[in-house]
């Protein structure tokens, strides 16, 4: 099949000499102009020399194969990274709030175990100091979801998204996480500089910093997955930041932001147990001053469990959202 | 290349009484009303072709746009893109189209322009060696090398529009759609994005969908116009023959004449304006030829200077409107051109 001369293509221009167009057009678009089923569009349908005068051409066409999608998804948290260190300035307000905290809580730990009083449930005020470096600093890394992909409905800036070969909630996902990196790394830092000078070290055992590489990815990762379910109420509620606090707060109660949840009453670590915030913030930190195969096993699989079902929730709110946008406009 | 029969998208548009009462009946009892987006369409794109779609607010043009490039599913109708069903196919149609929004940025703000290009390579699966390549290529048509290390929040609104462009030729697209591309430029940088627009059309061949409220934007690209109103075509012609359309036969004669122009008077001529010497006419050629009035002004005194202007492509869009009783002044007003 040959494909028709463009009407606005001036004639004799070299590079437009229609040698690789002819034939070989499976692009649905031929002389019969019709409504078809769809061709198969290979590549060489796909490739014709439509050049700026020495600007190469795409061959072979995308694969889709699974190390192209992973070096895909790998581009995003990398330049999410950046992204972030182009403004981490704007987070340094963050750690200093951190090391405040990280002071009152020192002093405040210091009195409880004043005098010799034995550690509860393990955890004296060193531990608990520690643990705390640990939750907080996951906690202050998440990036703010809410704000981003209200936006983005509401401008509907989601269309430039949505059509790009990528999934809008794996970008999300990956943008999200890659922001949080360099952020955590920097509170991280500053817990760990500033307690070691209030308190002092912390004897780690090498497994636990092992484990606990997965546990703070898992976590986040499950922090970032709940933050777009909710995030993604913006396709049907005018402001989703409601929502958001009541997370927020379930999450600093529940998830044992401050204590461990080893200190609450047995009924309400039961309860606390069942529910997947522990697992961003108590899980990890208790790995961290009290390690033990059994436990990390034990959070991994919790992990693992709760960012499945929040995964499947996060693109069902997804496509659900934009099934709305189809109904409702954009 | 794209093919639309009968296309059309309906949207339920929620409606909320003021006040508190009315908050809370929305929120128990929400009421939406129908709206018709895009009611029905119906046209063809070849290839290579550069297309203007215009219309005026609230016509369809971005709803038409999106379902084109598979972000909405149409309530009615059918189309293909490069023989992909866009919304069906979006994933794999959007590996060869680009789309650029005027008012939304496709790039990443607090990165310079070459992050982003990175970041599209990958997405677009790129190889990369293709990818330095067509980079290279682009990066000297586009002139931007200076550029690529600034973050993008830093450029003015003409460079980011070529650094746009630029990002979405990357991945070697067969049709590119630019909603506004010109939007809120000032005239160097629209004319500068006005050449690559050109340059992407005619030297890479790529087919464009372009919409625009710039006249100039389709008197300078396009050789084709498709005007929308509530989701209908209303025209859809060649630019060119657009201009020459006998109902757009009305010519604006301006003469300074040898002495005052107090008793000139012509057979199918409207005076609108009489000052001295000078005069404003307005003749409607269709019924009376240009050379009757030349004579006639020859007649009455020796003409010493004369222009005639044909209406602007602006001009003639508005009449287009009007006569569709849509409101006139959606196109911005361009300059008047001499014939």
């Amino acid at each position: 099949m040959t494909r028709p001369e463009p009407p606005t293509s001036p004639p004799g221009r070299p590079d437009l000499a229609p040698a690789s167009q002819k034939g070989g057009d499976r692009g649905g678009q031929g002389e019969e102009r019709s409504l078809a089923p769809p061709p198969e569009t290979g590549a060489e349908g796909m490739n014709g020399p439509r050049s700026f005068p020495g600007l190469p051409r795409r061959v072979p066409r995308p694969t889709g194969s699974l190390a192209a999608v992973a070096r895909k998804y790998a581009a995003i948290v990398a330049t999410a990274v950046r992204h972030r260190m182009a403004y981490i300035g704007d987070s340094l307000g963050r750690p200093v709030f951190f090391a405040l905290i990280l002071f009152v809580f020192c002093r405040l730990w210091q009195t409880v175990f004043a005098d010799g009083r034995a550690p509860v449930v393990g955890f004296a005020a060193r531990e608990s100091l520690w643990y705390l470096v640990m939750t907080e600093a996951i906690l202050l890394s998440a990036p703010r979801l809410q704000g981003r992909i209200d936006e983005e409905v509401k401008t509907g800036a989601v269309a430039t998204l949505l059509n790009k070969p990528c999934h809008y909630v794996g970008y999300h996902l990956a943008f999200a996480l890659g922001e949080a990196l360099p952020v955590f790394l920097l509170n991280l830092a500053v817990g760990v500089v500033t307690a070691r000078v209030l308190i002092g070290p912390l004897p780690v055992a090498p497994a636990a910093v092992l484990a606990l590489f997965p546990a703070v990815t898992l976590a986040m990762t499950l922090s970032v997955l709940i933050g777009l379910c909710l995030a993604l109420l913006a396709f049907w509620v005018e402001d989703a930041a409601p929502f958001f606090w009541v997370y927020q707060k379930m999450l600093f109660i529940l998830g044992g932001l401050m204590i461990p949840l080893d200190f609450l009453p047995g009924w309400l670590q039961a309860v606390a147990g069942w529910l997947p915030f522990r697992t961003i913030l108590c899980g990890p930190a208790r790995l961290l001053v009290r390690f033990s195969v059994a436990d990390a096993g034990s959070l991994f699989l919790w992990q693992a469990a709760w960012i499945a079902v929040f995964a499947v929730v996060t693109v069902a709110l997804y496509h659900a959202g934009i099934r709305q946008v189809e109904s409702h406009g954009g | 290349m794209i093919e639309v029969e009968g296309l059309g998208k309906d949207f339920l548009v929620p409606e909320k009484e003021p006040g508190v009462w009315g908050s809370l009946r929305a929120l128990v009892a929400p009421r939406h009303r129908p709206v018709t987006a895009v009611a029905d369409v119906t046209f063809t794109v070849a290839p290579g072709e550069l297309l203007a779609f215009i219309g005026p607010n609230g016509a369809g043009k971005s709803t038409t746009i999106k379902m084109l490039t598979g972000i909405l599913h149409p309530s009615r109708g059918r189309a293909r893109v490069l023989g992909f069903v866009p919304w069906e196919d979006r994933q794999q149609l959007s590996f060869h189209i680009g789309s650029v929004f005027g008012q939304r940025s496709q790039l990443w703000l607090h990165l310079p322009p070459l992050d982003s290009f990175n970041l599209l390579a990958r997405m677009y699966e790129l190889p990369d060696d293709l990818y330095r390549q067509r980079l290279d290529r682009l990066v000297a048509v586009f002139e931007l090398g200076d550029l690529l290390a600034v973050p993008v929040r830093k450029l003015s609104l003409g460079q980011r529009m070529r650094c746009e462009i630029a990002a979405a030729l990357l991945h070697d697209p067969r049709v590119l759609f630019l909603d506004e591309p010109t939007i809120g430029l000032d005239v160097i940088a629209k004319e500068a994005v006005r050449d690559l627009i050109l340059r992407a059309n005619r030297d890479a061949g790529v087919t464009i969908f372009l919409t625009s409220h710039d006249a100039g934007d389709i008197e300078k690209l396009c050789r084709r116009v498709i005007i929308i109103d509530h989701g209908q075509v209303l025209l859809d012609a060649d630019v060119q023959s657009l201009r020459r359309s006998p109902h757009f036969s009305i010519r604006t004669v301006g003469a300074r004449l040898s002495r005052p122009a107090d008793g000139f008077a012509c057979d199918g001529v409207e005076i609108l304006k009489r000052k001295g010497p000078g005069l404003k006419l307005r003749v409607d050629t269709a019924a009376t030829p240009i050379d009757h009035v030349l004579q006639a002004l020859q007649a009455y005194a020796r003409i010493e200077d004369i222009t005639v202007r044909t209406p602007s492509l602006d001009q003639i869009i508005a009449h287009i409107y009007r006569q569709k009783g849509l409101p006139a002044s959606a196109p911005a007003e361009p300059a008047e051109e001499d014939e």
